[in-house]
């Protein structure tokens, strides 16, 4: 399995390759070490699927035209205070994101377009989400997911 | 181990989730497809989903039954509320129907 996990009490962090099918098992793994944390079965749920779209999205975008090179991404999962910090680095081709644009939901159903809504998901699940490229290191996604609040609320 | 499972009740193509705390993810969507695809090729107009037991969707799970929506009406059951604000936040709680 291509992946390697390291687990402390407040930090979880793993290097993902490009075997998508190993998401199922890092899923488990985060699950139970955010469950050791007290944190709600939501917020997990909302925790998961951010890491994962962020996983997704570097695994599948960041690495289009180049040939030769390990697929990689490093993710780093943090519990301060009342909050969640992932962030998740490929090592890819920073211009995916140059040419990215976030979908408008209100036309997602009409246009039943069918990409771009990991990021989507991200942005209204978390409170906050940054992307930072760089040329020489790729693309870094930072999510931030405050645990007594509910972003999601003001999209219901 | 199969995800997903179908049956015809009462005339409906409806598709169940074989396992607790089931998760639809990029691992299971070639899956989804097949039996998407079964109800298509039967000639169903409408496929029903029974999520009682989906505790997880990610994109590539919504891109899928979007996809399908394309064809056929989508009507999901039984969805668990934390679920389904995930289909909210992204409008498409506009595209398939909840009952």
């Amino acid at each position: 399995m291509g992946i390697q996990i390291i687990k402390e009490k407040s930090k979880f962090e793993l290097e993902v390759n490009d075997n998508l099918n190993d998401l199922i098992y890092i899923r488990r793994v985060l699950e139970l070490w955010l469950e050791k944390l007290n944190i709600s079965e939501f917020k997990i749920m909302i925790i998961k699927l951010c890491l994962e779209e962020a996983i997704n999205n570097g695994i599948m975008h960041a690495y289009k035209n180049m040939t030769g090179v390990k697929k990689r991404v490093n993710c780093h999962v943090e519990k301060t205070k009342n909050k969640i910090m992932i962030t998740v680095q490929d090592h890819g081709n920073h211009q995916w994101y140059n040419e990215f644009k976030f979908p408008d939901p209100d036309k997602y159903a009409e246009k039943l377009i069918t990409k771009g809504r990991g990021l989507l998901l991200i942005k209204r699940l978390a409170q906050d989400l940054r992307i930072i490229n760089n040329k020489k290191k790729g693309t870094l996604i930072i999510i931030k997911i405050q645990l007594d609040e509910d972003n999601i609320l003001k999209y219901l | 181990m199969k995800l997903f499972h179908h049956e015809i009740k009462d005339e409906k193509f409806i598709i169940s989730l074989t396992q607790e705390k089931a998760e639809i993810d990029f691992s299971t969507t070639v899956e989804l497809s097949k039996i998407l695809n079964i109800g298509i090729d039967q000639g169903y107009k409408e496929i029903y989903f029974d999520f009682k037991n989906l505790n997880f969707i990610d994109s590539s799970g919504l891109g899928r039954l979007i996809a399908a929506s394309k064809k056929i009406k989508i009507i999901i059951m039984h969805c668990p509320e934390d679920v389904k604000k995930i289909f909210h936040i992204t409008h498409l709680t506009t595209l398939f129907t909840f009952i």
